[in-house]
């Protein structure tokens, strides 16, 4: 049931209040359409953003692990041209 | 004369064409030739939104303070479109101003281009929580919100409009590619493949949590010190190997120096055993997030997101500093450097600079709001709990009364 916006300022008074950062934000997320409009754009774009940092986080880890995958390579064939001996 | 005005014409359109031809395109980076982009100061002042965009886009570049006669951006906002006159320092000011100003809305407009509500479905593909978000609001909608506010950024925060257009330029070169799920893949398999088992200590860390409550805040803290340490272990390891590692190897066979070659091949095992901690690492999502987020920390802080209202107390805090006792700590002593400023006694304030006092403290205000950087949920809580720039000066007319 959609709320009117004097009860959702209330809800997250009171999310607020009881300091409970789960259900604030669960809150929030499943009340994003009916909170006023500059609300909802400033966490829309809040949300690409983080959204950006993850994916570019994310291929980070893959630029770490191709080299990591290098690295194990590397040192495998110095252990084998070692091993030749 | 007219010769040389003439002369110095054709210089200055040759200039702006070389400067603007080799302009890389915000988002695909290509070069593009943005010249017809270029507005005079009388075609900007033409259009209400331009104009406005000017003025805001200049106070977010504003004139150095240092020298012996530093600008007054107050004075030169309120001539531009006027017929004040400005000295030739601050004409060239604006002249620079002007040419910036159409550089980043050629930027601005080739993002707009871009930001299509095809653009805005792909986006809601990242990941879970944009996609409810923008199928709550929808994508017409989204695509509105989202053009809206980075027009915003555009003329008001440029370093934060240009960190975004960098980074969408960047999500859109990995956007259609699988690479991260490959390596993630290729790791497995070499990991399989050299017979390295899941770290100990980060098997012992996961065991030892209670998954039905979520990961405590203290396990959330080991797995950043892990990742903090494996991060320091691995970058070790790419030094060893980039520091000719195997050239050494065979330098010391060469030479038939035993205790070398075995110092290489117990430091091989040291390293082996380092960068297999870290890859093993990245295949837990866990501790994967923990190494992103140090990986971040290593980063230029420029590059880092710095949210500085993270949780519920520092939206507590905020909120006490924008309550009425809040604005009233603020207002005391900004009236007072006003009234050293007019040589006055605030009683004898005339009514316009009273105004004009309530308008900059408003300015002030709104400043102040804009210098928060809020994680996700708290930007929505910042935007219920500021009010408008006309509301801060209602409030100081009341306070002052």
């Amino acid at each position: 049931m959609e709320m009117t916006p004097e009860q959702l300022r209330q809800e997250i008074d009171r999310l607020v209040q009881a300091g409970d950062e789960a259900a604030l934000e669960k809150f929030v997320r499943e009340h994003i359409a009916e909170l006023p409009e500059e609300a909802q754009e400033k966490f829309l774009l809040a949300t690409y953003q983080e959204a950006l940092e993850e994916k570019l986080a994310a291929n980070d880890i893959a630029t770490l692990q191709e080299q990591g995958i290098a690295a194990l390579e590397q040192i495998e064939a110095i252990r084998a041209e070692a091993q030749k001996e | 004369m007219e010769k040389i005005g003439g002369t110095r014409k054709l210089r200055a359109t040759q200039e702006r064409i070389e400067r603007n031809a080799g302009t890389p395109h915000a988002i695909s980076g290509e070069p593009v030739d943005i010249s017809e982009q270029e507005d005079s100061l009388k075609v900007i002042f033409a259009n209400p939104k331009k104009s406005e965009h000017l003025t805001l886009f200049i106070k977010d570049n504003p004139p150095s303070k240092r020298g012996a006669h530093p600008l007054d951006i107050d004075y030169i906002v309120a001539a531009l479109g006027t017929d004040k006159v400005l000295t030739e320092k601050e004409g060239d000011f604006v002249e620079k101003s002007r040419s910036a100003f159409n550089k980043r809305s050629a930027e601005f407009a080739q993002v707009r281009e871009v930001f299509t509500e095809e653009e805005v479905r792909d986006i809601a593909r990242m990941n879970p929580n944009i996609a409810r978000v923008i199928g709550q609001i929808g994508v017409e909608k989204s695509t509105r919100f989202l053009v809206k506010r980075i027009e915003e950024l555009a003329f008001t925060d440029g370093k934060k409009f240009s960190k975004l257009v960098l980074q969408m330029r960047e999500e859109r070169t990995i956007r259609n590619s699988d690479r991260t799920k490959r390596v993630e893949t290729r790791t497995g398999d070499s990991l399989k493949k050299y017979g390295i088992s899941e770290d100990a200590y980060a098997a012992a860390a996961l065991s030892s949590m209670d998954m039905t409550a979520g990961i405590s805040a203290e396990t959330r803290l080991e797995f950043r010190r892990l990742a903090r340490e494996q991060i320091y272990g691995f970058k070790g390891a790419m030094n060893f190997l980039s520091g000719g590692a195997i050239e050494r190897w065979r330098a010391f066979k060469m030479a038939g120096n035993l205790d070398g070659q075995r110092q290489i091949l117990n430091e091989c095992d040291k390293r082996f055993a380092e960068t297999g901690k870290i890859l093993n690492s990245t295949l837990n999502p866990d501790i994967n997030l923990a190494i992103q987020q140090a990986m971040m920390e290593n980063k230029d802080p420029e590059d880092r997101p710095e949210y500085d209202v993270r949780n519920i107390a520092d939206f507590k805090r905020i909120r006490e500093e924008h309550n009425l006792e809040g604005v009233k700590k603020r207002l005391k002593p900004f009236l007072e450097a006003e009234a050293l400023k007019l040589g006055k006694v605030q009683d004898d304030f005339t009514d316009a600079e009273r105004e004009a006092a309530y308008d900059r403290f408003a300015d002030e205000e709104v400043k102040l709001q804009d210098t928060y950087k809020p994680r996700g949920i708290f930007s929505v809580l910042l935007s219920m709990l500021f009010v408008s720039k006309q509301n801060i000066k209602d409030e100081a007319r009341h306070l002052w009364k």
